[in-house]
């Protein structure tokens, strides 16, 4: 199906509010289908008893904007930002969504079709790309630290937003030195409120640490060289130490000279194994590598000290043919089995300079723990979980793994339902997770609150929004 | 040592050839913009290889003039000194942190453009733009 073909049908289908008449497992291209203007405030109908200690709201970024004038984006990571609000509060639940205003969004609006390429996209006849925060779209996770509310990207500078209107306020610059340089989407805070936080600047070979203390100021940063630099999304920070957890991904200039987008600039090299960085917090200038058996990771769970050991959790592909393939497949309304990401478990050897993983059986992706536990031992990982809905991409299901014996706590939404990234929120007896989902025969999404000690139970409370959204990233919930 | 009758024939001689340039300034400069000329790829862009220099400062509308140039192939850069340093402020990995214009808008990929793409003959150019982003 061409795009242009693909992209009206769906958008017929939705306008006439009609379910594609096709099988679930194709009405998942629903999810990716994107919308273009900031939604308006929308109530969501609620049934169930939502915990009333769990006032707030559920702040959502992602690609919101997959295509304009006609040119539909190569990759779910190449879209516009677009924060999307679930607010709770006093029984009742909101939603709205703004675009984030990044000189590419107003650039890209203006014109009505792109003019700057994206991370994936090479668009035709682009302004010429100037620094990382040229193609910014500020598009995968939010932060607020500090006083701040920031849209975090990866490739160049966090975003500022109005924490009440969602306005963009601009770039944030922690300092002048540092202005547009990379401040990746995971970054960790610690129980006391510092903020450790890294970027990847593939052209240059380099990679930036930031320290920010609890009150938003910049205390510490420092710049690295990394050879082979690969494309590296998240990481984990202990009582001691930074770790970073290196696919085999690697940029080749090569390719960027020949004119390949950021994406395609990468190449899978196995033989390099995955490597893994540590650096010791007080010593940021004395790296130490270790080495895993060749795989993809996009998300970290934690790490933690366990004497003279380092025991760390992500979600692991055997490759990164999602990445680098599948995904710009699904944007094209065509999926393809291929092995998916998996809970792995592994240890660092500080003493010995070894390490070694344990490949679990379970499907998972999107984790999150309890942020009180962020570098310290945690026995639970909250993940998004792939059930029972082989035929399509994503999950359909939300699981908690308990790192001590392996026990899988998860509740099926059903394969017409596409979960997205749930998290854990402390409170009440054993805290609550929080999540939203994509039902594709409603077209509808659902806010669902779980008692996070009894996952299999289902939804406490469930909310339910008459609209579909494009599936979002990474969400934060800001108590209050 | 030439004579000064020499000396007189060399300067008619060079001010019959002489040419001046003048760059519009594109992009609504809100301060003072530095301009630097540059002769050759070896010379672009480098500290102190400019072979003339030219300021335009805020409210004096929106072009600058290089005058007197020998016949030959150029190219100008300029910027805009928002912080009022005298100098184009860069970020740790050298990516500028104010706007910067070149010559003819040419373009690098993710760097400075090459003193090919922003170059141009004189004095059969006597007008080049240059837009500040």
């Amino acid at each position: 199906m061409k795009r242009r073909d693909f992209h009206a049908a769906l958008l017929a289908a939705l306008a006439a509010g009609a379910t594609p008449a096709q099988p679930a497992a194709a009405d998942w291209r629903l999810g990716y289908a994107g919308v273009s203007a900031d939604l308006p405030p929308m109530p969501l109908a609620l049934r169930g008893r939502w915990p009333a200690a769990l006032q707030g709201t559920l702040l959502r970024n992602g690609t919101g904007r997959h295509e304009l004038g006609g040119l539909r984006y190569r990759h779910p990571f190449d879209g516009d930002g677009m924060l999307q609000r679930y607010r709770v509060a006093e029984g009742r639940v909101v939603h709205d969504a703004r675009f984030v205003r990044t000189p590419k969004f107003v650039a890209d609006s203006a014109a009505g079709r792109p003019v700057r390429d994206a991370f994936a996209t090479v668009v035709p006849g682009s302004e010429p790309v100037r620094s990382a925060d040229t193609m910014n779209t500020a598009n995968t996770s939010v932060l607020a630290h500090g006083g701040e509310l920031l849209a975090l990207w990866e490739g160049g500078s966090a975003t500022r937003l109005d924490p009440r209107t969602l306005d963009t306020l601009g770039f944030k610059t922690w300092a002048p030195a540092l202005a547009g340089l990379p401040f990746s989407a995971h970054p960790r805070v610690e129980a006391d409120g510092t903020l450790w936080n890294f970027g990847i600047a593939s052209r240059h070979g380099l990679m930036v640490v930031w320290r920010v203390d609890g009150a938003g100021t910049l205390r510490q940063h420092t710049v690295l060289p990394v050879p082979q630099v690969a494309m590296v999304h998240d990481f984990a920070v202990t009582e001691r130490h930074l770790v970073f957890l290196l696919p085999p991904l690697v940029w080749e200039q090569a390719r960027a000279d020949a004119g390949a987008s950021f994406l395609d600039s990468h190449a899978w090299r196995p033989q390099l194994g995955l490597r893994v960085l540590v650096l010791p917090k007080d010593r940021l200038d004395a790296p130490r590598w270790f080495e895993l058996p060749a795989g993809f990771v996009f998300h970290v769970g934690n790490a933690w000290e366990d004497g003279t050991m380092i025991r760390l959790d992500f979600m692991r592909t055997p490759d990164a043919w999602h990445a680098s393939e599948g995904l710009k497949q699904v944007m094209q309304g065509r999926w393809q089995p291929h092995a998916c990401a998996t809970m792995t478990v592994a240890t660092l050897d500080l003493a010995r300079g070894r390490a070694q993983q344990e490949v679990w059986p379970v499907e998972a992706e999107f984790p999150r723990i309890d942020p009180r536990l962020t570098g310290r031992r945690h026995r639970h990982v909250v993940a998004a979980a792939r059930i029972d809905c082989a035929g399509r991409p994503g999950y359909d299901g939300v699981q908690r793994l308990d790192l001590e014996g392996g026990a899988v706590d998860r509740f099926h939404y059903g394969a017409h339902v596409m979960a997205e990234e749930h998290l854990f929120v402390p409170g009440g007896e054993r805290g609550w997770v929080v999540g939203t989902a994509l039902d594709l025969r409603e077209q509808a999404m659902k806010l669902s609150v779980f008692d996070a000690g009894a996952l299999a139970d289902g939804p406490l409370a469930q909310a339910t929004l008459a609209r579909v959204l494009p599936l979002g990233l990474h969400a934060q919930w800001l108590a209050g | 040592m030439k004579t000064p009758a020499l000396l007189a024939a060399a300067c008619l001689a060079a001010t019959a050839h002489a040419a001046d340039l003048t760059v519009e300034v594109a992009g609504t400069p809100a301060a003072t913009v530095y301009a630097a000329l540059y002769d050759s790829a070896d010379t672009w862009m480098k500290d102190g290889r400019a072979v003339k220099t030219a300021v335009l400062a805020p409210g004096q509308g929106r072009t600058l003039a290089f005058t007197g140039l020998a016949p030959g192939r150029y190219a100008v850069t300029l910027y805009e000194d928002a912080d009022g340093d005298g100098k184009l402020g860069r970020n740790l990995f050298g990516i500028p942190t104010e706007r910067w214009a070149v010559s003819r808008d040419a373009s690098g990929r993710m760097g400075p453009p090459p003193f090919e793409a922003a170059s141009f003959e004189v004095p059969a150019t006597a007008q080049v733009k240059a837009t500040l982003q």
